[in-house]
C-alpha cells in the first residue's frame, strides 16, 4: 500500500520511518520498486484490425431497428384487421347471447347495452361499406369473402399469436450478437 | 477543459447510442490497440485475445445506453474488458479456478518467449500469464489501468480486502516467476 500511495500522511511517514532502519523491508520495498518500474515499461503487441469482425456483430442490430418500425406496424395492422373481421362475424351472434344473459339481481340491462353497441355497430359500419362502395369492383370482393364461423376465429387468431412470437423469436436471435 | 479529439468522441459516443455501428467502428479503431494489449496480457494468447477483445467491443455497444457520454470513455471500456477476458478464461478453461495458476499460457507463450528472450515485454507478459486468472486481474487494473484499491474492488465485485491480498500474492508470485 505504500508503494502504491494508498497510505495517509501519518502512515506513509510511519512507514519510511520504519524502512530507514530496517535493511530487510528495505530491500523488500526495492524489489517490489523494481518490480514496478518494469510493469511500467511493458510495450504493447500491435493489435489486428478488429473494426470489420465487431461491426459484423452489431449491424444486425442496426437492420432490426429499421425493421422494427416496419414488423409492429405490420402486425397491428393484421391484428385489427382479424379483430374487426371477428367483430363483423360475431356482432349478431354476441348481441343475442348477451341479451339471453341474466341480469343477476343487479339490474343491470342487458338488453339495452345490446340493443345500443348493435345500433352503433349498424351506423359505423355504414362508413366502410359507403368507402368501398366508391369503388367499383371492391364491394363485390369484399362480398366473396367467406364467412367464418367462430372456432375458425378463435383458431385464426391462436394461429396468428403464434406466427407472430415465432417470428420475433427469430428476428431477436438473428439480431443478437454472438 | 475538453481537447477537440475528447469533443469528437463524445460525439462519436453519442452517435453510436442513437444506433450508429459505424460511429463506434470508429470508437473501435481508437481503442483497439489498448483493449487488444489488456486482453493480450489478460489471456496470454494472441487468439484468444483477439476474440476477447471482440467481445468486449461488442459488449460495450450494447451497453452503451447505460454510458454517461460525458464521463471517459477510456476506464468503462477497459474495466469491460478486463471482465470479459476473466469471464472468457472462466469459459474457456473450466478446469481452472480463479485462485489457482495455469501451465497453459506458459505454453502458448514459451514460442514467443524463445524467439525473443531478450525482451522484458515479452517476459514480462509470459510471467503475468502465468499466474492464476484473478492476480492476472489485479495485476492489469493496478499497474496497467492505474486504478485506485476502491476502484478495482467495485470492477472486480470483491472486498477491499480481497483485492489488498489478491495484489499482494500477484505481486509476490510475480517476483517469483521473473527470478
Amino acid at each position: 500500500m505504500y508503494l502504491d500511495g494508498a497510505l495517509g500522511a501519518t502512515e506513509r511517514e510511519g512507514v519510511e520511518a520504519h524502512l530507514t532502519t530496517c535493511a530487510t523491508c528495505r530491500a523488500e520495498a526495492e524489489a517490489l520498486g523494481d518490480l514496478f518500474a518494469a510493469l511500467a515499461k511493458v510495450t504493447d503487441v500491435p493489435a489486428p484490425n478488429l473494426v470489420p469482425g465487431v461491426l459484423a456483430h452489431i449491424r444486425p442490430r442496426r437492420r432490426l431497428s429499421a425493421l422494427g418500425w416496419l414488423v409492429p406496424a405490420f402486425q397491428g395492422a393484421a391484428a385489427a384487421a382479424l379483430l374487426a373481421w371477428g367483430w363483423v362475424r360475431l356482432i349478431d351472434r354476441l348481441s343475442a347471447i348477451i341479451q339471453t344473459l341474466p341480469d343477476g339481481g343487479l339490474g343491470i340491462p342487458w338488453g339495452n347495452i345490446a340493443g345500443w353497441v348493435t345500433s352503433q355497430w349498424a351506423t359505423l359500419s355504414t362508413w366502410p361499406g359507403t368507402f368501398l362502395s366508391t369503388f367499383q369492383g371492391w364491394s363485390a370482393l369484399f362480398s366473396t369473402i367467406p364467412r367464418f364461423t367462430l372456432p375458425q376465429v378463435v383458431l385464426l387468431g391462436v394461429a396468428a399469436a403464434a406466427l407472430w412470437l415465432i417470428g420475433n423469436a427469430l428476428l431477436l436471435r438473428r439480431a443478437a450478437p454472438r | 477543459m475538453t481537447s477537440p479529439e475528447e469533443t469528437g468522441e463524445t460525439e462519436l459516443i453519442q452517435t453510436a447510442q442513437q444506433g450508429d455501428a459505424d460511429a463506434f467502428g470508429q470508437l473501435v479503431v481508437r481503442y483497439q490497440q489498448a483493449v487488444f494489449n489488456i486482453a493480450y496480457r489478460m489471456t496470454g494468447n494472441h487468439h484468444e485475445a483477439e476474440d476477447v477483445a471482440q467481445e468486449a467491443f461488442i459488449k460495450s455497444y450494447r451497453a452503451l445506453d447505460r454510458f454517461d457520454p460525458t464521463r471517459p470513455f477510456a476506464p468503462w471500456l477497459y474495466r469491460i474488458t478486463t471482465n470479459t477476458a476473466l469471464n472468457w478464461i472462466k469459459r474457456s478453461r473450466p478446469e481452472v479456478k480463479m485462485d489457482e495458476e495455469t501451465t497453459r499460457s506458459e505454453t502458448t507463450l514459451s514460442i514467443e518467449a524463445q524467439t525473443i528472450a531478450a525482451e522484458t515485454s515479452d517476459r514480462l507478459r509470459a510471467a503475468i500469464a502465468k499466474l492464476a486468472p484473478n492476480y492476472r486481474a489485479v495485476i492489469e487494473l493496478r499497474h496497467f489501468q492505474g486504478l485506485s484499491y476502491k476502484e478495482m474492488s467495485e470492477t472486480l465485485n470483491i472486498p477491499l480486502s480481497d483485492v489488498k491480498s489478491w495484489l499482494f500474492r500477484a505481486r509476490r508470485r510475480l517476483r517469483e516467476v521473473l527470478a
